[in-house]
């Protein structure tokens, strides 16, 4: 009997819900129990894909959605963490301005497309807005808690080091709240592909591209099998940026002796 | 460079209608002298270095350094934390160079000497989380020296070490001392410890806090404590100890019995 090591053992584990359900959708497919102008066969998706790929269309859409997301989730955080840092340090813009943003933290971020759309109409800054927004208030809410759990007794050893505001926030409070901020971020990332998704769904026109559009258009034209790619692929990509992130929290915060960071390291 | 320390708290609370923790202690240490004060757990010994590292403001009195008043945290004095306190995101290196100025050219130099001085070149790039208890204590050391401070404060910095590691600490700062010195005030609840550090040991009565006796520790250095000397001055001051805080416990007694009569009216 061949022995598995134990972790590829335990990757092979995580296919197996998978693998069935592309199995069961398959032998569905052929079987025609799902209706056929509705539904693709996982191994015609997988050829469509591919040629999909190989030609470059969807690598463009992607890009368009990609560039959205990067610059909404990039321009949301640094928001998120600069006003974080600003109400932590004023009492009275805290005072001011933490109940409004903890108000607006919870409205759904789809509920602000009207508003948005009113200020820029239907172009790109709407879309990156939708994405800024929502990363903002989240971001906002997780660096807040993070910079407040910083220990007091950090702050006392900078102010017995004679640190300027400047420096005590880059060399405490920012590293302190960091694995917190990251975490915020990467939430916010997959929260991101959803509203890029959906605005560029909800867009109709032409030149706005992006997957979402991509998709939305083959299903208006009756492109089964590109819709299906487009969706597969959507995944793919939302799950590749998690990763990237992950990865780049391991480096960011290889000092974090916390639980949480046990379980993005993967301890068993 | 001097340190001339003088500590005069008339009183300190944690709340205005609270019990007084100190009360009316006053204590000058020479220059570049080590002292140690000595007394049981919670008594607010480290609320005292507290107050004299300009961390603590609530309370009555005055500090000073070199005639000078200590009204905030100052470079001239350091404070070493019980836990050591590392930045858990600064390597050992960075923890040091943290305690220099930003912009000052030699700081990058002098972290680099004091890494060296303290044995831990090779941990240099080490984060806080997988250093030992002594190799954390011994970059708390450096960080604290490195830039040049009139006074250090310890909080009892050799609890929890096994007495191997506790031992090579304490000769190390001895060490270090020689090559820069400075005023030391130690806070210890072991006897052995103060006596192997100090020129000083002031023994503290409890609630409110004061100073119960002083005893000037005389013995050459460096010291050897299996010595009849050495063993004879932990004992005398044991003795005290022991029978200070007897005497303490009886009067707490006493208070609380008068707290009560007074309560029920």
């Amino acid at each position: 009997m061949i022995r598995v090591d134990g972790r590829i053992q335990q990757r092979l584990f995580a296919w197996l819900v998978p693998a069935a359900v592309v199995l069961a959708w398959e032998s569905a497919v052929r079987a025609g129990m799902l209706p056929p102008s509705q539904s693709a066969a996982p191994s015609a998706i997988a050829v469509n894909l591919w040629q999909l790929l190989v030609s470059g269309d969807l690598f463009e859409h992607t890009m368009r959605s990609l560039a959205r997301l990067v610059a909404g989730v990039a321009l949301g955080s640094l928001a998120g963490v600069g006003s974080s840092l600003w109400l932590a340090g004023s009492r009275s813009a805290d005072r001011l301005l933490s109940p409004s943003i903890q108000v607006l933290a919870g409205v759904p971020a789809i509920v602000w497309m009207p508003f948005w759309i009113m200020i820029w109409g239907t172009g790109e800054e709407f879309k990156v807005a939708m994405a800024a927004v929502t990363s903002f208030f989240l971001v906002h809410v997780y660096a807040s808690h993070g910079i407040r759990s910083v220990g007091r007794q950090f702050v006392e050893l900078a102010e017995m080091y004679e640190k300027t505001r400047l420096e005590t926030i880059r060399e405490v409070l920012l590293p302190a709240a960091l694995p917190t901020i990251l975490t915020a971020v990467r939430v916010t990332l997959g929260l991101g592909w959803i509203v890029i998704f959906f605005v560029e769904y909800a867009s109709a026109q032409r030149g706005s591209e992006g997957l979402g559009w991509f998709i939305s258009d083959a299903r208006g034209v009756g492109r089964v099998e590109d819709e299906f790619a487009g969706l597969v692929f959507l995944a793919i990509m939302a799950f590749a940026t998690d990763r990237a992130l992950g990865f780049l929290q391991r480096r960011l915060v290889a000092w974090s002796d916390t639980l949480e960071m046990s379980i993005v390291h993967g301890i068993r | 460079m001097l340190g001339k320390l003088e500590i005069r708290v008339r009183s300190m609370r944690h709340s205005v209608s609270g019990p007084s923790l100190i009360e009316n202690l006053e204590l000058g240490l020479a220059p570049q002298s080590v002292a140690s004060l000595l007394g049981p757990s919670g008594i607010g010994k480290t609320t005292l270095l507290r107050i004299i590292a300009g961390l603590e403001r609530r309370f009555d009195g005055q500090i000073l350094l070199d005639m000078a008043e200590i009204a905030k945290p100052t470079r001239d004095v350091q404070l070493v934390f019980q836990d050591y306190r590392l930045l858990p995101w600064k390597t050992a290196y960075e923890n040091i160079r943290f305690a220099g100025r930003q912009n000052s050219n030699d700081s990058h130099d002098r972290a680099e000497e004091w890494l060296n001085f303290v044995g831990l070149a090779s941990r240099r790039d080490a984060w806080p989380k997988t250093l030992s208890g002594g190799e954390a204590g011994r970059v708390a050391f450096a960080r604290a020296f490195v830039d040049q401070p009139k006074v250090l404060l310890l909080d009892e910095p050799f609890s929890g070490l096994d007495i191997v590691t506790k031992r090579a600490l304490q000769e190390q700062l001895l060490r270090a001392l020689t090559k820069q010195p400075a005023t030391v005030l130690m806070v210890s609840h072991s006897v052995e410890d103060a006596v192997f550090m100090s020129d000083s040991i002031h023994v503290l009565t409890p609630s409110p806090m004061g100073i119960a006796r002083t005893f000037s520790v005389d013995l050459p250095r460096p010291r050897d404590p299996a010595s009849r000397e050495f063993l004879e001055t932990v004992g005398e001051i044991t003795a005290f100890v022991a029978g200070d805080t007897r005497q303490h416990v009886q009067g707490a007694r006493r208070f609380d019995d008068r707290a009560r009569m007074v309560a029920r009216g």
